[in-house]
Parts: C-alpha cells; sequence; structure tokens
C-alpha cells in the first residue's frame, strides 16, 4: 500500500464539519468531561486516600525520609554520607536519655537536635516564634508547654531536668528560652523539644558516643537519608553499610542498624481486595455510562449527517478516511472535554478524601496532592472510552453507500406486518404517533433509557447498602457499655498493656473514675484492671490437640494466617509477652459471654472469689462465630500464673468466654487470656494497674454526659480519653454518611450525564423532524397538538426508565446489591424500593419537562421557512 | 361564488437593497369549485402566493380571504385550526406521517380536529384514488405515485374550502404525473373541490379551467383554458 498525502484534506474535512455541528460539540464536550470528572474522582479519591495513610504513617514514624541508619558515630557518619546513592542526609542527635519533670511522667518529651534543613522532614512546624540559634534557646511543642502551665507562645523560659544516660540517676536541670513553640501531633503521644547547633557546640563533652558501652542514646547519631527513590529502600540501606566497609550482620563488630521507613514499605491498596474491586466496578460503571452517552451522541451526530458521508464517499472518500474524520473530531472534543473534567474531578475527589479518612483508623489530616497518576490515568481511561464508544457509529459511517445515504432516514421498518388496526378513538392518533416515534430507532431509544435507568439503580444500590447497615449489630461489638473511660494511650493503639516500665503513663486515674461517678446521671460502672506481667508457666501447660509442639517443645499455633511460636521467658519460664490478666468488677464481668464451661453468673462470681479458679477466652470471628484455633485452654484444665516476682498460683479454668474486643479488653490480642475477679486481681498485682473503667448513665442524660465527659478530658484529665456509645453511634452515621456521599455524587454525576442524553436525543429528535412538524401544522396540527405529542415522546421514555428501573433494579439488587449488603459482619439485607420510587415522579416531570423546553423555541420558526428548509 | 379573494397582497422579504419583492400586489379571485393553475418560474412567487393563500405565511400588506374569513388577520392557533378545516395541501414530497399507515395518514386532519371522520365520504375518496389495497400499508412500503395519491386522499378528507398542491408532480416520472394529476382533476370534479395548483410546468398546467401566470410577483396573464380538463 504506498501512501498518499491526503492528511490535509481529511484535517480540513474533519474541522469543518466539526465546526458545523455545534449542538452535538457542546453536547459531547460536556459528556466527556463528565465521564473524566468521575474518572478523575475515582483515582483522587483512590491515591488521596493511599497518600494520606502514607503520611500518618510517617507522622507516626517521625518523619518523611526514607530510611535510618541508627547509633552511628561521628565518623561512622562522615563515612556514610558520602556514599553517591545518598541525596539527602542528616544527623538527628538525642541530647539526653530522658526528661525527667514530673509534668512529662504521661507524656515523655524527648530532646533533640535536627539540622534545620531538616525540620521539614520531620513535621516540625513552628506555630509562634523562631528557630533556635543560641544554646540555650529551644522549640518547644504546645503540648508540652501546656502541661508546664504555660501558653504555647514563644519567649518564655522553661526548665527541663535532663537525664543525661539511663545509666546513671544524673540529672541536669537547665534552663531554656523557647524562641518557637512547634505543632503537636496528635497522632505522637511524645512532646519534641529541640536545641540548636549552638548547644552541640557547648556541650560537646556532654554529647559524646556510649552506645555501644551503656546503650545510652545521648550523643548517637541517627542519620535520616533519602534516596533518589523510594524503591527497595533497605536493600539500599545495606549497600551504603556495606560499601561503606561496615556489616549488616548484628553479630558483628562492625555492625550498623538501619531501617527503611515503613510508610513506605507499606501501601494501602495492595493486598485489599475489596478496595481493589470497588474501584474496577467503579472504572467498570464510568466506563458504561461514558460508553452509552458519547456513543449516543455520535450515533446521532452521524446519522445526521449520513448524506453528507454518502456524498464523501461518492466524490472519493474512503471508509478509512471517514472514520478518520471522526477520530480527528473526538480527539478535538476529548481535547476540551478532560481538561474541564480533570480539574472539576480533582477537587471534588479532595473533598471527599477527608471524609473517607474520618472513617478509617487513621485519625489524621488528609493530604492530597495532584499526583501524575491522575492526570494520566484519567485521560487514559477517558480517551478509551472515546474511541471504544464511537467505534460503532464511524464505522457505519464508513461503510454507508452513496446511494443509500441518500434514502436514509429514521423510519419505521419496512416490511414489517402491521398490527391490527385499531379503531380510531378521538384524539388517540397523537400518543400513538409518540409511542411510534420512540420505536422509530429502538437502539437509540434503548440506549437512552439504559442511561438514565443506570442512575436510577445506582441511586437504588447505595441506598439499599446503607439501609442494610444495622445499627443494633454494629453497636452491640463495640460498646458493651454506655461508657469506656481510660488514659488516651489505650485508645491510641500504642497500649502496650502495662509493665511496670509503662504503666504510669498509660493507666486509668481514679480521679477521673470519681469526676464520673459524681456525676449526674451516671448509674452504675467497673474497673477493670490488666497486666502483660502475669503469664502461665510453661512447664505445666497442658496445650489442647491443636498446638503443636516442635523438638525443643517449644509450642506453636497458627493464627490469622500467622505461625506463632512461644518462647517461655527465659528468668521465670513463662509465656511472657504473650499473656495478659485482666481483673474484673463486678459490672464488666456482668457483661461476659460464655462459650464454653460453666454458663451462670452467680456461679462464676462465686467460684472466682475463691480465687482457685479463672476463666480464659477464645476470639470470635465478625460474625461472632468462634475461631477454633485460638482456643489455649479446655474448661477444667488446671494453669499455673507466674506474677513478676515469681510467686505462682495454680487455676482452674472455670469456663471459655468468648473475647470482647472493645468491652473488655487491651486491644492488643494476646494469645493467652485470663479473666478473674479485680479483687483476686489485686492479690496478684497493684492497683496501679487500672485499665479502663465501664459504666452506664441514665438514658436520658447520656448526651449531657458525653459533652461532661468530653469537657472533662479536654480540660482537666488531657491525658484521659473516652468512647461512648454516641461515639459508635456518629462513628456509625460517618460511615453511613460516606456511603451516601460518595454514591450520591456517582448517582447526581450520572443522572446528568443520563438526562443530558435524554436532552439530547429530544433535541435532535426534535431538530431533524422540523420539517415533518412544519408539514404537519400544514395540515393542521396546532403547536400544542405538537407540544403535547412531544411531551409524551418524553413521558414514554420516563415510563420505560421506570418499569425497566424496576425490572432491573430488583433483580440487581437481590443478586449484587444482597452480595455487597452481607459483606460486613454489621450488615443484613434488605430489599427496598423506595429510593427508586421517590425518584419516579421525578422522572416524570422530566419526561414531560425536556421536550416542552427543547421545543420552546422551535416554536417560533415560520412553518413556510421550515417548509422550505430542505 | 367567490371563495377565494386576494386584495393587494404583497410579501417583502428582507430590507433595504437587499429586500426582496416575492408578492407585489396580488389581486385575485377564485370561484367554487373551480381548478386553477398557476405557473412561473423558480423565484416569480409562486410559491410565496401558496403559502400565503394556505395561511403558511403572513403577508407584508393586503389580505387573503378564505371562505369570506380574512386570514391574515388570525392568530397562530386560530390560523392552524382554520387551515385543517379549510384548506388541504399537497405538496411535492408527499409529506405523509412515517409511523401511521395509509388510512390513519388520511383521516389525520380530520382527528386532529377532535372530529370522527365522514367514513362513507373517507371512503369514496380511497375508491376514486385507488387505495382500497393499501388501506393498511406504511408510507414506506409504497411507491411515489401511491404516497401521492394518499396525500391528495389526505388534503380532501377534510372537506377543505380549497385544496392547494404544490408542484405535486416534481418528483414523479411522466407516466405516473398524468395518472396522480387525472385523479386529482377527476376527485376535484366528483367532489366540487377547488383546487389552486402551483407548477412550472407548462403542460401540467393545461388540465386547469383556468391557468395564472406570475412573473417577479405580479400576476401576468389570467385566463380560462378552451378546452379545461377535457384531457383527462
Amino acid at each position: 500500500m504506498h501512501k498518499v498525502k491526503n492528511k490535509n484534506v481529511i484535517r480540513r474535512l474533519a474541522n469543518k464539519s466539526f465546526s458545523n455541528s455545534w449542538t452535538r460539540n457542546r453536547i459531547a464536550v460536556l459528556a466527556i468531561a463528565l465521564t473524566t470528572l468521575l474518572f478523575t474522582t475515582l483515582f483522587t479519591i483512590g491515591l488521596g486516600t493511599i497518600e494520606s495513610f502514607q503520611y500518618a504513617t510517617m507522622r507516626q514514624s517521625g518523619g518523611d525520609s526514607h530510611g535510618v541508619f541508627k547509633n552511628l558515630t561521628r565518623e561512622q557518619y562522615d563515612k556514610l554520607k558520602e556514599h553517591p546513592s545518598i541525596r539527602e542526609s542528616a544527623p538527628c542527635i538525642i541530647v539526653a536519655d530522658t526528661v525527667t519533670n514530673p509534668e512529662f511522667l504521661k507524656r515523655h518529651v524527648e530532646t533533640w537536635y535536627y539540622p534545620t534543613y531538616h525540620y521539614k522532614h520531620c513535621f516540625l512546624e513552628i506555630v509562634d516564634g523562631e528557630i533556635p540559634k543560641k544554646a540555650d534557646e529551644i522549640l518547644l511543642d504546645k503540648v508540652s508547654m501546656e502541661l508546664l502551665g504555660l501558653k504555647a507562645e514563644a519567649g518564655q523560659k522553661v526548665t527541663l531536668e535532663m537525664r543525661l544516660r539511663q545509666s546513671s540517676e544524673k540529672t541536669i536541670r537547665r534552663t531554656f528560652l523557647v524562641s518557637g513553640v512547634l505543632d503537636a501531633d496528635p497522632a505522637l503521644n511524645v512532646g519534641f523539644a529541640i536545641v540548636s547547633d549552638a548547644y552541640l557546640d557547648k556541650y560537646a563533652d556532654e554529647l559524646t558516643y556510649t552506645y555501644d558501652e551503656d546503650y545510652s542514646l545521648t550523643g548517637a547519631i541517627r542519620m535520616d537519608v533519602n534516596f533518589a527513590n523510594s524503591l527497595g529502600i533497605q536493600k539500599k540501606l545495606d549497600k551504603v553499610i556495606t560499601d561503606c566497609g561496615y556489616s549488616t550482620d548484628e553479630n558483628q563488630e562492625n555492625y550498623i542498624a538501619s531501617n527503611a521507613n515503613w510508610a513506605y514499605i507499606s501501601d494501602g491498596a495492595e493486598g485489599d481486595p475489596l478496595t481493589l474491586a470497588a474501584l474496577v466496578a467503579g472504572a467498570l460503571l464510568i466506563f458504561l455510562t461514558g460508553y452509552l452517552i458519547i456513543y449516543n451522541v455520535f450515533q446521532i451526530s452521524v446519522m445526521k449527517d449520513i448524506r453528507y458521508y454518502g456524498l464523501l464517499k461518492t466524490v472519493g472518500t474512503t471508509g478509512r478516511q471517514v472514520k478518520m474524520i471522526l477520530r480527528r473530531q473526538a480527539l478535538i472534543l476529548s481535547a476540551m472535554g478532560i481538561p474541564l473534567g480533570i480539574l472539576a474531578g480533582f477537587f471534588i475527589g479532595k473533598w471527599i478524601v477527608p471524609y473517607i479518612l474520618a472513617n478509617s483508623f487513621y485519625q489524621s489530616e488528609a493530604q492530597v496532592s495532584f499526583h501524575p497518576l491522575i492526570l494520566i490515568g484519567s485521560t487514559l481511561f477517558s480517551v478509551l472510552t472515546v474511541f471504544t464508544s464511537i467505534g460503532k457509529p464511524s464505522r457505519m459511517a464508513a461503510k454507508v453507500s452513496p446511494v443509500e445515504a441518500v434514502r436514509y432516514t429514521d423510519n419505521a421498518q419496512p416490511g414489517k406486518k402491521q398490527a391490527k388496526q385499531k379503531k380510531s378513538i378521538h384524539g388517540g392518533r397523537i400518543p400513538r404517533m409518540a409511542l411510534a416515534n420512540l420505536a422509530r430507532n429502538k437502539g437509540r431509544t434503548a440506549v437512552v433509557i439504559a442511561s438514565l435507568s443506570l442512575a436510577v439503580i445506582l441511586l437504588n444500590s447505595v441506598f439499599t447498602i446503607t439501609n442494610s447497615f444495622d445499627m443494633d449489630k454494629y453497636l452491640k461489638k463495640f460498646a458493651t457499655s454506655d461508657f469506656l473511660i481510660a488514659n488516651a494511650q489505650y485508645f491510641n493503639y500504642s497500649y502496650f498493656g502495662a509493665t511496670d516500665d509503662t504503666i504510669d503513663a498509660e493507666n486509668l486515674t481514679e480521679s477521673f473514675i470519681e469526676a464520673c461517678e459524681a456525676q449526674d446521671g451516671f448509674e452504675k460502672g467497673g474497673r477493670i484492671y490488666g497486666s502483660v506481667s502475669v503469664a502461665p508457666e510453661a512447664a505445666t501447660y497442658q496445650p489442647p490437640e491443636h498446638i503443636n509442639k516442635d523438638e525443643n517443645g517449644i509450642i506453636h499455633d497458627f493464627r490469622y494466617g500467622q505461625k506463632i511460636e512461644y518462647q517461655p521467658d527465659k528468668q521465670n519460664g513463662a509465656y511472657k509477652g504473650w499473656s495478659f490478666l485482666y481483673g474484673l468488677e463486678d459490672f464488666p464481668l456482668g457483661n461476659i459471654e460464655v462459650w464454653q464451661g460453666e454458663k451462670d453468673l452467680d456461679v462464676i462470681r462465686q467460684k472466682l472469689a475463691t480465687g482457685k479458679y479463672i476463666l480464659s477466652s477464645i476470639d470470635t470471628d465478625d460474625n461472632d462465630a468462634p475461631l477454633l484455633e485460638t482456643v489455649m485452654h479446655r474448661p477444667g484444665d488446671q494453669v499455673t500464673l507466674v506474677q513478676p516476682d515469681g510467686t505462682k498460683r495454680q487455676f482452674e479454668i472455670l469456663s471459655l468466654i468468648k473475647a470482647n474486643y472493645y468491652g473488655i479488653s487491651c486491644r492488643r490480642g494476646y494469645s493467652f487470656n485470663y479473666f478473674t475477679t479485680s479483687d483476686i486481681f489485686l492479690e496478684m498485682m497493684s492497683p496501679k494497674y487500672l485499665m479502663s473503667y465501664a459504666f452506664d448513665v441514665e438514658d436520658a442524660k447520656e448526651a449531657a454526659f458525653v459533652q461532661f465527659v468530653k469537657q472533662y478530658t479536654d480540660n482537666q484529665e488531657p491525658l484521659m480519653s473516652y468512647e461512648s456509645k454516641q461515639t459508635y453511634l456518629q462513628e456509625f452515621s460517618k460511615l453511613t454518611g460516606l456511603f451516601i456521599l460518595i454514591g450520591g455524587v456517582l448517582t447526581v454525576v450520572i443522572g446528568i450525564i443520563g438526562i443530558l442524553n435524554f436532552t439530547n436525543t429530544i433535541l435532535t429528535g426534535i431538530v431533524s423532524r422540523k420539517k415533518e412538524f412544519a408539514m404537519m401544522e400544514a395540515i393542521g396540527m396546532t403547536k400544542r397538538q405538537l407540544t403535547r405529542m412531544l411531551m409524551l415522546e418524553g413521558l414514554y421514555y420516563a415510563g420505560i426508565t421506570i418499569a425497566a428501573s424496576f425490572l432491573v433494579g430488583s433483580l440487581f439488587s437481590f443478586t449484587v446489591v444482597r452480595a455487597l449488603s452481607e459483606g460486613m459482619w454489621f450488615m443484613k439485607y434488605q430489599f427496598v424500593l423506595w429510593p427508586m420510587v421517590t425518584l419516579f415522579p421525578a422522572l416524570l416531570v422530566l419526561g414531560a419537562l425536556v421536550p416542552y423546553l427543547v421545543y420552546l423555541p422551535q416554536r417560533k420558526d415560520t412553518l413556510a421557512r421550515c417548509l422550505a428548509d430542505n | 361564488m367567490d371563495i377565494l379573494q386576494t386584495n393587494n397582497l404583497t410579501k417583502h422579504y428582507g430590507k433595504g437593497e437587499t429586500m426582496v419583492k416575492a408578492l407585489d400586489g396580488v389581486n385575485l379571485c377564485v370561484e367554487q369549485g373551480s381548478f386553477v393553475s398557476v405557473v412561473g418560474t423558480s423565484g416569480s412567487g409562486k410559491s410565496t402566493l401558496l403559502h400565503m393563500l394556505g395561511g403558511l405565511d403572513r403577508p407584508t400588506s393586503g389580505t387573503v380571504k378564505v371562505d369570506n374569513r380574512d386570514i391574515s388577520q388570525l392568530k397562530d392557533e386560530e390560523l392552524t385550526i382554520f387551515r385543517r378545516r379549510k384548506i388541504g395541501f399537497v405538496f411535492q414530497s408527499y409529506n405523509l406521517i412515517p409511523v401511521l399507515n395509509v388510512y390513519e395518514n388520511i383521516v389525520l386532519p380530520v382527528e386532529l380536529d377532535g372530529r370522527q371522520p365522514d367514513k362513507t365520504y373517507v371512503q369514496e375518496i380511497i375508491d376514486i384514488l385507488g387505495l382500497e389495497a393499501k388501506k393498511y400499508r406504511l408510507p414506506s412500503q409504497l411507491s411515489g405515485g401511491q404516497q401521492q395519491r394518499v396525500a391528495i386522499a389526505r388534503a380532501l378528507a377534510a372537506k377543505p374550502a380549497i385544496l392547494l398542491a404544490d408542484e405535486p408532480t416534481g418528483n414523479l416520472d411522466s407516466v405516473t404525473s398524468q395518472d396522480v394529476l387525472s385523479l386529482l382533476k377527476v376527485s376535484s370534479d366528483r367532489l366540487k373541490q377547488t383546487v389552486v395548483m402551483i407548477t412550472h410546468n407548462e403542460e401540467i398546467a393545461q388540465l386547469a379551467d383556468r391557468i395564472i401566470r406570475i412573473e417577479d410577483g405580479q400576476i401576468k396573464s389570467d385566463g380560462l383554458v378552451k378546452d379545461g380538463g377535457r384531457h383527462a
């Protein structure tokens, strides 16, 4: 095949016929823009959520650097930083192991030196004042200042009690001028004091490297590094270490510890098939929506211009060239529509992401930046949709023979047997004409109806799903009591289960309990004590059948897809670190749910009180079914618990209860769990192991009580926190709101597309029949009768859409939506049609109104002109 | 009795230099029951005249009286209603409603008027025009001549005061043209129907009782055809 230079001709033809069809162009651009908008919103939500999760993880990990080398000497640092793969590095130095001011007992303050250029990588944001320059100037975070009883303003003096080395009791009292106040990160329960370069110089002799001797971090360098990209960070870190002549082997003399920032290791979308499936389904839905309208727009335009294409064929344009003309037009339309859609879509997405985050574990601010993937992805998908959509119309235009084109009109098919003639009734002809007009092009009618029905069915599905959210089921899992109060750490997912080292920073205060008990509306409550320091003795442990033992006598089991090996503690021979002991007062004890063994609560209370019996638990899945692989004891088994001081105490397992993750647990999922009364617990452990306090209040005073607890934890004891039934109710409505928000946006846009499609069809139907209408007017059809006929046409569209939505929507509801509605444990599928039914009147109004409005400007044309227009 | 009268009928398009005088003071009377041809070249104003006579367009000045009613004074809606009662149209391009069958097309103007069609009268028309066998066909299943016969039947069905035909045979070959025209002639004779037909074809014009020649928007000649109607 030889090449012919005809590009220019084709381009000219395409451009000319392009500017000839303004109505089509405007509708097509709008359709493409809306389709792109949907794609962009989808991508922005997807990527924005991942980005925000990543950002939240970074904040928790303390920075956005790719990785870190730990505990370096100055010499090691100088060597490593020269490595060619390192783009950026910063020496970060702790200047005291701990700060021992009593105000910081519950919320520790770390004293760091960071190079000023590194501040932004560590999310250090100065809200008042400036960077410290002198040796006695520091930055201090807002909350720490408040804990010291100061206002969060720069220019004040603070005295820090700095214990330089963990190994020595010596503390230095040093007074600083707060040169700047840092924003405190709610994600972290740690405060920061940041010193200047001058400080390092002044106290250089104090900051010697002793990590190799006493594991003191003071004076050791933590080196934050950035590479060219975030791929394979650990490998790059290892390479830097070995290249510089150090070892990555812990047992070697020249070992250097390093690790990659976990924010870069885990990426949200991966390994979450549900999210991925939702994204794919969303993309498919958008594709279908876009296809329906863009296809229809082009199909109509090609049919209208069919004579023109026939003419082109007559004068020698090939089918391929006709296709090229159309493709070029589609390209121009895409070039106009896609940027519009991306812009609008991005901002809608950005608006939605915070709502999604609010429903996740990460209570962090949304972080949505314009990722190139959004641009590329949306453009690609939109172009794909456009070109798929114009495939059939352009094939039709390319295939048309010159002769056919002249004869081609939108007529009812000839040759079909006429239905039996009905006796004509007074004026009954107009409805029949309207209906027959719909049948002129059944394909187009079907496309418009599908396009409209899509929005209706989608809306119904969204509401069916949200309607299936069962609030009682949801609340039952989360809230055993009206309130649960505890240290903020407990709710912060950083509660390590109360060991002697940490308990002072993570226990509940008696003062908070007293305040609650004294508050009006309080009914009843009870303390829950807990400690990780009590564990079963390995030697006397009697494992159930599913627990295996290797040749060394080490037991292991598999839970949640992971193999867990239980290594007994070297000192006391107990499974320390795998076990948790709870001491329950009467109120929480009354909330237990027995699975096996003694079920009578009174008997349980009595027997536990003897100190000879104890309860153990089994985990349950989301649907409250016991997970048999988590059984560690059977009722009747004997177990010996070892206390931190080495004292042993023997119990008989009385019953197995179902674990209550949100009500009676430390929320960390240990394998061995034991429950006894608070009295027995206190015989074994100190009362400072007070974990939480559960209580009920009078229903009428619940809202006021929430206010009280909120005020109290904000002002009186900011380190305490709470959860209430109300909290979960809010969570629940947030979740419902999220679904409605996303579903609503989707429905609205798809609805607009459907209406656009409908309007376009009606509009072209009227414009192309102008002459026919004029002729009918000539023979005596009044404009009112014509308008009535057109409105009837619209009503038929609406009517068929209603019927189709009703049938397909019900079917869809019983199959796909049902499956989705039973996807989560707190969902209960219910067949609902009311969301759809409420739309029906709107559809009917729309069906009548659109043709009326579209025909309105056409009514002014004089008859003679319309008749002359050929 | 004159069923149709125009008085100084004028129609101008455009303004100033580009103004076109499509009709320029036309005075015309048509007697009840007569068959009149209006001939002229293209651009002579004959189509404009027909549009004015049929109330499809409004004159710039002058009046059109159909059945003693001045239609230039009627409102749009009234005009349409007047049209479907008093005026029948036959167009060059048949203009049948594609989704209605032959019978439905014929009775459509009557039904649009909210009346019951006069069945014996309609049947008579159908018989005269030889459409009995095609009664339930769709327009797309008919030949051009057949479609034009349906259009004539439709125009007659409402028993209009006048039947206006605009180049009724323009799309037909000469044999079919003769056929259609003679049917038009026969039915107008039998039903005492006034017909005004526009054509540029002299030979076809000769079928009428009277020929009016129009040129540059003015009547140039107006005369009876001696053997008018005897061709058929």
